[in-house]
């Protein structure tokens, strides 16, 4: 198991974990206007599938919301 | 008459642009969107929340309705935050723009400008076209526009607080001073504050809480744009000067009995 930080919530994961697996999980398979962050770094969605998420890693996964 | 203007690199023909937070609900927005004649909304950047999939509506509506999308950093207190934001915002929606906020604090909501000096260079030099929210201060202003960005837009008061224009003069001087459009972001409460903005030379105005907390919405969006459209052609007509004693309209020559 390792530990990580998605969105600032604590969370156990089996094995280190491609970025695109959490994605699908947190915000839907259509994951068009996702951008994710990994220790304060974007990264690509190009490089969702390559990158994985490791002990300690903190994620971001963020989208539009209604603001001014 | 053809009277657009260009940011960004984008030629509108409305000079409003228009947050999408705070309507009573998702339809009310769009109708307001809709009568204000905005070309361009704004959107914040969050974390998505897992089942409600209501990001994905928002950017496809957006999208799909034919708005331009301008991305904001507002909740940002550093400049280091606001850059990491202002990136995730670029990823998320494919656009280079941003709407540079950095705050001081949450009482004011009031920019933090030696932040925001810090973010809007960093920015630029990473590529981004920033559209700095900051006050009415001639002199960032000069600053921000030295650094690159492709207009400046400083409050007419505080966010949320529809108080109106609070320093016409600076707003003036910020106009003269800057060869970069003027956009005057939040502050706005009304109609005719739309329209005095307008009629000080200001380029456009993007605003939120004026349409959005009205009783209606969709007839303050109306309104507003309709001031918008006075307010700029009242500036292109030149107004009067002012004069401290009065000026009879009607001749003084000819008056009978006299």
């Amino acid at each position: 198991m390792i530990e990580v930080k998605i969105n600032g919530e604590p969370r156990r994961l089996a094995a280190p974990t491609p970025l695109a697996d959490l994605v699908a999980a947190e915000a839907g398979h259509d994951a068009e206007g996702v951008a994710v962050g990994l220790n304060r770094r974007v990264i690509p969605r190009c490089e969702w599938e390559r990158v994985n998420v490791n002990e300690g890693d903190e994620v971001e996964i963020i989208a539009p919301f209604a603001g001014g | 008459m053809s009277d657009t203007w260009t940011v960004a690199g984008h030629e509108l023909s409305s000079r409003l642009l228009l947050g999408t937070s705070r309507y009573p609900s998702r339809q009310i927005m769009l109708e307001a969107l809709a009568a204000s004649g905005t070309q361009v909304a704004t959107v914040a950047l969050r974390r998505v929340k897992p089942d409600t999939g209501d990001h994905e509506n928002l950017y496809k509506v957006l999208r799909d309705a034919g708005y331009l999308i301008l991305p904001n950093t507002a909740g940002c207190f550093t400049a280091e935050d606001a850059v990491l934001t202002a990136q995730l915002a670029r990823e998320a929606l494919q656009t280079d723009w941003i709407k540079l906020e950095v705050i001081a604090d949450h009482d004011t909501l009031l920019p933090d400008t030696e932040q925001l000096l810090v973010a809007a260079e960093r920015l630029t030099t990473d590529g981004f076209q920033v559209l700095p929210y900051t006050n009415d201060d001639p002199i960032v202003a000069r600053k921000l526009e030295q650094i690159g960005c492709p207009a400046v837009m400083p409050l007419a008061a505080p966010i949320g607080s529809g108080l109106g224009v609070r320093n016409p003069h600076n707003l003036v001087l910020m106009r003269d001073a800057l060869s970069v459009p003027l956009i005057v972001d939040a502050g706005v409460g009304t109609a005719s504050d739309v329209a005095i903005v307008f009629e000080l030379g200001c380029d456009a105005v993007l605003l939120n809480s004026a349409v959005a907390k009205a009783g209606d919405p969709v007839g303050m969006a109306r309104a507003i744009h309709h001031a918008a459209v006075a307010g700029r052609e009242a500036f292109l007509a030149r107004r009067m000067p002012r004069k401290l004693y009065a000026d009879p309209s009607s001749p003084s020559e000819g008056l009978p009995w006299q």
